[in-house]
């Protein structure tokens, strides 16, 4: 709707001089613009506060009015002179890689950005609501900035689209069900144990079926209200441990490492087992937004730091490093399912490989031929540091999986 | 397990906002008396912002900052091509800490560099960053073990010790200090994020200097001014001869460095409080309102024990004439105090955790901190006292430059 061609723009208009030179007084070109120009409604009256020497971007022009640029450390400073909101970036137009975004710059507002410029050429690419992307003049920018101006030049990163995400929401979709078909069989054994009332048997057996819920990437709610039932702890009920509401993989672990009985476990195990069944039910028809994989890569491990290796979420077993393993299982799945995204556009992603690697030897070395696990409290201080810094120094790596699959410049 | 709403809007807002930088001149704040002698040194030196670069690190010779965070790191990094990666990544991210300026820009190829916790622009605020080595560095993790300097070993436990080993030694000692709270909290945070994965904090402690109650040096929790009697750090053949590393007992990579103690010490202040202020003056040595000694009227004045040898005026058992007895013989055995109280909640009894951190820099730990500390055992304000952690370490020589780092030499 919005976004005249810019031949139907007066050209006294399109001039930069005179757009940076009209700013000034924005309230008045406001009035001109949306009574006699474009048949819109007249700008807010906010905009007359926008500062003189911005960058000025609408739905037709995006910094036009940048015509040089210093290198090094600065703050671009950007104010919406349109009537629309408006995301705009700062990319590379030949390759279309972006170094700097600000998402909905709203009408009459400004707003900076900050960028470590080095040599090359940069443009600002504008995206209004409701309208085509408008690209402004490029900008070239040789030499490199010394003194205070200099700085590691901000990467540019090429923008995900939601269709390069299809593919790996499709797999990670297949990995989820696949993996819920597996541990069907395993909550079915735990509580076959229970019900036989062999509680060493679902000792045993409750750590296999925990670790393969726990490969799900289920971290930080990302299964609702059945990722609490099924795999919720006790922390934020009234009644603790002996709360009604207490239910799942936790629930039992507590009464089996603190000497409850079969009976009592009985309706935790079935109520597990059906969770997990209405889990695997309905999966496959959640909308999975593509947004979330970056997410869940990085935030597996983080709930790992948070709950699991600060020995919250250990109910009496001791197997908090089975379940980290089971967590690093999932972060390589799902990491191996956006490597074709991340490739051309993550550096780090050989430094990620070597941090998971790192934390997941760590990890085992505490996994026993007998098959136990070292519990936490039972790590010397040196062994506990090491998990703890490999595990800070791999989710440190994972966050920008996030940033850099988050869709941009792509509104499908 | 938090929901991930808004997570992506979060990071924005953290990103974006706020208007220009306007460079922040960091108010000095507190006038930095604790040498009353090269007050006026100091302050100058101050006002003009210690360079990070130099041949000694710059917070030794400074007054103890207003504001003080006291780490131990253990190195996780495995190799020696990892521990200089550390001291790399430390050296360069001090030289911009206490420099300030703009951070530099993720853009979109991750969260944002930088906390924002000072604003969009880091200021320096007199921020010093101090790195020292624990004799643990050199042992078999990283080929130093032939480099150990013969000054440098665990610190003992002495008479009237309560040592709790999780607050005690380490690898690395680090110390932020600066005027205010939330720049040493930035740095940390800064620091800590960008040497994840290759150290861990092993113990942290937080202490201020309190401002001038009315004047003069500033007072510890016991209500005594604490640190009038330091040497003269204007004086280079004081500090050569007391404070910098001798040459010719240490292995050259230490050349421009100088040994740290740290004593967590606890003041059972509600016992304290208990205490006539006679006893208590008796104890120290000095008034209590005053700072000065018995014998005298002013907090600079001198003790006079020549005229009192039988400790009529000033206790022999008194603080100030154990710690500094005054004498030809025991020069050689004074100390650099840079201490900072801390303030720490209350202790499973409901008594207030309050304390000193006394750190004192020294040319040898058995010469000097071992020998006063030595001559103060048994002394009776050993009741009101209970020492807790700390360590005995080597602060580095100073960077000399960009292209210099912490420990260059020691591990060239």
């Amino acid at each position: 709707m919005m976004g005249l061609p810019l031949s139907k723009i007066p050209p006294w208009l399109a001039s930069p001089k005179v757009v940076l030179a009209l700013t000034t007084a924005v309230a008045v070109v406001g009035a001109l613009v949306g009574t006699s120009m474009h048949h819109t409604p007249a700008k807010p009256e906010y905009a007359a506060g926008l500062p003189s020497d911005a960058l000025t971007v609408d739905a037709y022009d995006c910094g036009a009015n940048w015509t040089s640029a210093k290198p090094g450390k600065q703050n671009l400073l950007i104010a919406n002179t349109g009537i629309q909101t408006t995301e705009v970036y700062l990319v590379d137009p030949d390759s279309g890689a972006i170094y700097g975004e600000i998402v909905g710059l709203a009408a009459g507002t400004s707003d900076q950005m900050p960028v470590v410029l080095g040599a090359g050429t940069y443009a600002l690419r504008c995206w209004p609501a409701d309208a085509d992307p408008v690209t402004g003049p490029p900008v070239r920018v040789s030499a490199s900035a010394s003194g205070s101006m200099a700085g590691a030049t901000t990467p540019g990163v090429l923008p995900v689209s939601r269709e390069d995400l299809t593919a790996p929401v499709k797999a990670y979709q297949a990995y989820v069900e696949g993996g819920l078909a597996q541990l069907k069989p395993l909550v079915q054994k735990l509580q076959t144990d229970i019900a036989a009332g062999d509680l060493d048997a679902a000792r045993t057996d409750w750590v296999p079926a925990h670790q393969q819920y726990e490969r799900l990437g289920g971290a930080y709610d990302a299964f609702g209200d059945l990722g609490d039932a099924i795999d919720g702890l006790p922390n934020d009920l009234p009644g603790g441990v002996g709360d009604s509401g207490f239910g799942g993989f936790h629930r039992i672990e507590y009464g089996l490492w603190h000497g409850q009985s079969a009976a009592q476990l009985a309706g935790p195990a079935g109520d597990l087992v059906a969770s997990v069944d209405k889990l695997a039910t309905e999966f496959p028809g959640d909308q999975i937004d593509p947004l979330q994989l970056g997410l869940r890569t990085h935030e597996i491990l983080e709930d790992a730091v948070r709950f699991e290796l600060s020995g919250q979420s250990d109910q009496g077993s001791g197997t908090t490093l089975a379940t980290v393993e089971a967590n690093i299982d999932g972060t390589q799945s799902l990491l191996g399912i956006l490597r074709p995204v991340l490739t051309p556009r993550d550096p780090d992603l050989p430094r990620i490989d070597a941090a998971l690697t790192r934390l997941r030897a760590l990890v085992q070395a505490q996994h026993h031929a007998d098959g136990s696990w070292t519990p936490l409290t039972r790590l010397t201080t040196a062994q506990r540091e090491a998990l703890n810094s490999a595990a800070g120094g791999a989710v440190e790596l994972l966050a920008p999986v996030a940033t850099i699959c988050e869709p941009r410049l792509d509104k499908s | 397990m938090t929901a991930p709403i808004g997570r992506r809007s979060l990071l924005r807002a953290a990103g974006i906002g706020g208007v220009a930088a306007a460079a922040t001149t960091a108010g000095t704040g507190l006038a930095l008396t604790r040498d009353p002698a090269s007050a006026a040194a100091v302050s100058a030196a101050a006002a003009a912002a210690p360079s990070f670069h130099g041949p000694h690190q710059a917070a030794v010779l400074r007054s103890a900052a207003p504001a003080t965070i006291m780490l131990a790191l253990d190195v996780t990094a495995t190799d020696k091509a990892g521990l200089t990666e550390l001291f790399r990544t430390i050296s360069a991210r001090a030289a911009f800490l206490t420099s300030g300026g703009l951070p530099d820009q993720a853009g979109v190829s991750g969260p944002p560099t930088d906390s924002g916790t000072l604003g969009p622009e880091v200021v320096a605020d007199n921020l010093t960053v101090t790195l020292g080595v624990g004799s643990s560095l050199f042992d078999d993790r990283f080929g130093l073990a032939a480099r150990k300097p013969n000054g440098l070993f665990p610190m003992p436990v002495f008479p009237n010790d309560d040592l709790d080993q999780a607050q005690c030694h380490g690898d690395l000692s680090l110390q932020l200090s600066a005027d205010h709270s939330d720049t040493v909290l930035h740095a940390l945070r800064d620091i800590m994020r960008s040497v994840r994965g290759a150290a861990q904090i092993r113990w942290r402690i937080d202490g201020f200097v309190s401002p001038p109650r009315p004047s003069g040096t500033p007072r510890n929790h016991f209500g005594f001014m604490d640190g009038t009697a330091n040497p003269d750090v204007t004086d280079p053949a004081q500090m050569s001869r007391l404070v910098w590393v001798d040459p010719a007992k240490n292995p050259a990579w230490t050349a421009g460095g100088s040994y740290l103690s740290v004593r967590l010490i606890r003041m059972l202040t509600e016992f304290w409080d208990r205490v006539s202020l006679g006893e208590q003056e008796n104890m120290f040595g000095r008034r209590r309102g005053s700072g000065a000694p018995l014998s005298g009227h002013a907090e600079t004045d001198a003790p006079d024990y020549s005229n009192d040898p039988t400790g009529e005026t000033i206790p022999l058992t008194s603080h100030i004439r154990l710690a500094n007895p005054r004498s030809a013989a025991t020069d050689s055995s004074r100390i650099l105090r840079r201490g900072h109280n801390y303030d720490r909640g209350v202790d499973p009894n409901g008594n207030l955790d309050m304390g000193l951190i006394f750190t004192c820099y020294q040319q040898d730990v058995r010469r000097q901190f071992e020998t006063v500390q030595n001559r103060l055992s048994g002394e009776p304000l050993d009741d009101y006292i209970s020492p807790f952690g700390g360590g005995y370490f080597l602060v580095l020589p100073g960077v000399s430059s960009g292209s210099d780092f912490f420990g260059s030499a020691l591990l060239a």
